[in-house]
C-alpha cells in the first residue's frame, strides 16, 4: 500500500516544492518591487487567497491527476495487478493521501519562497514586511483551503476508483481510459474549485 | 535485511511524520505572530442594538487593531451585551473615559474604534465596563460635508473678490477686447489700403510683372552676346598663346645668333674694364 503512494509522493513532491517555492519567490519578488507595481492591499490579498489559497489546491489536484494516469498508462505491471483487484485499495488510498502531503509541502514551500523573496527583495530587511503579510490573515483561510483539497482527494480517489472499474471491464484500453479520466478529472477540479469561489463570495 | 516494500513504507512514514512536525512549526509560529498565546484585556459592553456589530469585528485605535469583538448576546431581558479583547500590548490605551465608537469608514464593514480620554490615565481593569457610542448618519453626514461647505465658501470668496476675482478678471478682458478690436479697425483699413486696385497691391505686382516681361528679350540679348564675347575670349587666348610661343621662338632664335662665331667676330663683347 505504502510503496505505490510512496512513488506517487516522488514526483508529486519535488513538483510541490519547487512550484510552491517558485511561486512564493515571485510573488513576493513583484509585491516588494520598488516599482510599486503591486499595489500592497492587492498584494495582501493575492498572498491570503490566491498563493496560500486556490492556487495550491489547484496545481497539486491537476499534478496529483496527471501523475497518477501517466504512471496507470506507463506501467503494465500496475495496470495488469489492478486488473486483477489486487492493488485496488493501495491505488486509491494513494491517491488521496498524495494529494493531502503535497498540499502541505506546496504551502511550506509557498511560505518559504515568499520568506525568502521578500528578504532577497529588501536587502535582509524583509522580516517585518512578511510579518505584515499575517495581520489580516485568518486560520479559516487556510482551515478552508484544507477541506477543498481533502474534497478534491476524495474526488480523485473516486475518479481513480472508477477508472479501475472500468480497466477491469476494458484490460488492455488504458490509454482511452487515460484520457477520458484526464478530461473527467480535469472538469472536476475546474468545477470543485468554480463551485467553491462562488460558495464564498 | 529489510525489503524494498518495507524501506518505501518507512520512507513514507518519515516523510508524514515531517511534514505534520513541519506544518505544526509553521502553525504555531503564525499562531505567535498573531499574538494567539498572549493574554488580553477583556471588557464588557452593553448597547441598544447589535445592529453594524459582529463578532470578529475590529477594535482600532489611530488605525492600529488593537484587538477584537469576541462575543455578542442578547441578554433574557432584552439588552445586546458583549465583550471586546484588548491585545496585551496594546491594554495601556484602555484607560477610564474610553469609548468604543462604531465607524463606517469603508463602504460594507464597520470598525470599532477606540476613543481615549487623554487627560485620565488609570488604566481599565479586567472585565470592566465600556460603552459603545453611535454616531448618528445626520452628523456623520453634516462631519462629513462640512469641509465641503467650508472648501465651497472658501471659493465664492475667491470669485468675489474685488482685485482677483472674477468681476476684476472680466473688467480687464474687457479693455483687452477694445484694444483688440481697436487693431483689428486699423489692420482692416490696411488691408483695404493694400488691396486698392490704382495704387494697392495688386497694381505694383501688375507693373512689376510688365517690366519683368519687358526686360526679357533684353536679357536675352545680352545672354547672346555673352555667348559671342565667350567665343572671341577663347580665339583671343588661342591666339595670345601663339603669339607668345612666336616670342619665345624669338628669342631662342635671337640667343642663337648672339652666340654665333660669326656675329661675335661683327660684334665683340664689351670688356668689363671698360665700363
Amino acid at each position: 500500500m505504502f510503496k505505490l503512494a510512496h512513488q506517487f509522493l516522488r514526483g508529486c513532491g519535488w513538483f510541490a516544492v519547487l512550484a510552491g517555492g517558485g511561486a512564493g519567490i515571485v510573488f513576493s519578488m513583484i509585491a516588494v518591487h520598488e516599482s510599486g507595481v503591486l499595489n500592497p492591499s492587492i498584494g495582501r490579498e493575492l498572498f491570503t487567497h490566491v498563493l496560500l489559497g486556490r492556487l495550491p489546491t489547484l496545481l497539486v489536484a491537476a499534478f496529483v491527476l496527471l501523475r497518477v494516469n501517466f504512471q496507470l498508462a506507463t506501467d503494465a505491471g500496475l495496470a495488469r495487478r489492478l486488473h486483477d483487484g489486487r492493488q485496488t485499495r493501495a491505488y486509491v488510498f494513494a491517491c488521496a493521501m498524495v494529494c493531502l502531503v503535497a498540499w502541505i509541502w506546496f504551502f511550506l514551500s509557498a511560505l518559504a519562497g515568499s520568506w525568502l523573496g521578500m528578504m532577497q527583495g529588501l536587502s535582509g530587511y524583509g522580516q517585518t514586511v512578511w510579518e505584515s503579510y499575517w495581520v489580516e490573515f485568518q486560520y479559516s483561510y487556510i482551515v478552508h483551503a484544507g477541506f477543498r483539497m481533502l474534497l478534491l482527494a476524495a474526488c480523485l480517489s473516486l475518479l481513480a476508483f472508477v477508472e479501475i472499474r472500468f480497466l477491469q471491464a476494458h484490460e488492455g484500453n488504458t490509454h482511452l481510459m487515460m484520457s477520458r479520466a484526464m478530461t473527467l478529472g480535469v472538469l472536476l477540479i475546474i468545477g470543485i474549485e468554480v463551485t467553491d469561489f462562488f460558495w464564498t463570495l | 535485511m529489510s525489503s524494498p516494500k518495507n524501506t518505501s513504507g518507512l520512507r513514507l512514514r518519515w516523510q508524514l511524520l515531517l511534514t505534520l512536525v513541519a506544518l505544526s512549526l509553521v502553525m504555531f509560529y503564525l499562531a505567535s505572530l498573531k499574538g494567539a498565546w498572549e493574554t488580553r484585556l477583556t471588557l464588557e459592553f452593553e448597547t441598544d442594538t447589535a445592529v453594524s456589530l459582529h463578532e470578529g469585528m475590529k477594535v482600532n485605535y489611530k488605525g492600529f487593531q488593537i484587538g477584537k469583538l469576541s462575543r455578542l448576546g442578547l441578554s433574557p431581558e432584552g439588552v445586546v451585551n458583549g465583550q471586546v479583547q484588548i491585545r496585551e500590548a496594546y491594554a495601556a490605551f484602555m484607560t477610564e473615559g474610553a469609548v468604543l465608537k462604531v465607524t463606517k469608514d469603508k463602504i460594507v464593514t464597520a470598525e470599532l474604534t477606540l476613543i481615549r480620554d487623554e487627560s485620565q490615565h488609570q488604566r481599565l481593569s479586567e472585565h470592566a465596563r465600556i460603552a459603545i457610542l453611535r454616531e448618528d448618519m445626520a452628523a456623520d453626514l453634516a462631519k462629513r460635508i462640512d469641509p465641503l461647505l467650508v472648501k465651497f465658501q472658501l471659493l465664492l470668496n475667491q470669485i468675489s473678490d474685488p482685485k482677483d476675482g472674477i468681476r476684476a478678471n472680466l473688467k480687464q478682458s474687457h479693455k483687452v477686447m477694445a484694444k483688440t478690436v481697436e487693431v483689428l479697425e486699423q489692420s482692416t483699413l490696411a488691408m483695404k489700403a493694400l488691396s486698392d486696385s490704382q495704387n494697392g497691391l495688386p497694381a505694383v505686382l501688375g507693373q512689376t510683372r510688365d517690366t519683368m516681361n519687358a526686360l526679357q528679350p533684353t536679357a536675352a540679348q545680352a545672354t547672346s552676346t555673352l555667348k559671342e564675347l565667350e567665343t572671341s575670349l577663347v580665339q583671343t587666348r588661342k591666339t595670345l598663346d601663339t603669339a607668345d610661343r612666336l616670342i619665345h621662338n624669338m628669342d631662342g632664335a635671337l640667343q642663337d645668333v648672339q652666340t654665333a662665331p660669326i656675329y661675335r667676330w661683327l660684334v665683340p663683347k664689351r670688356n668689363p674694364e671698360t665700363k
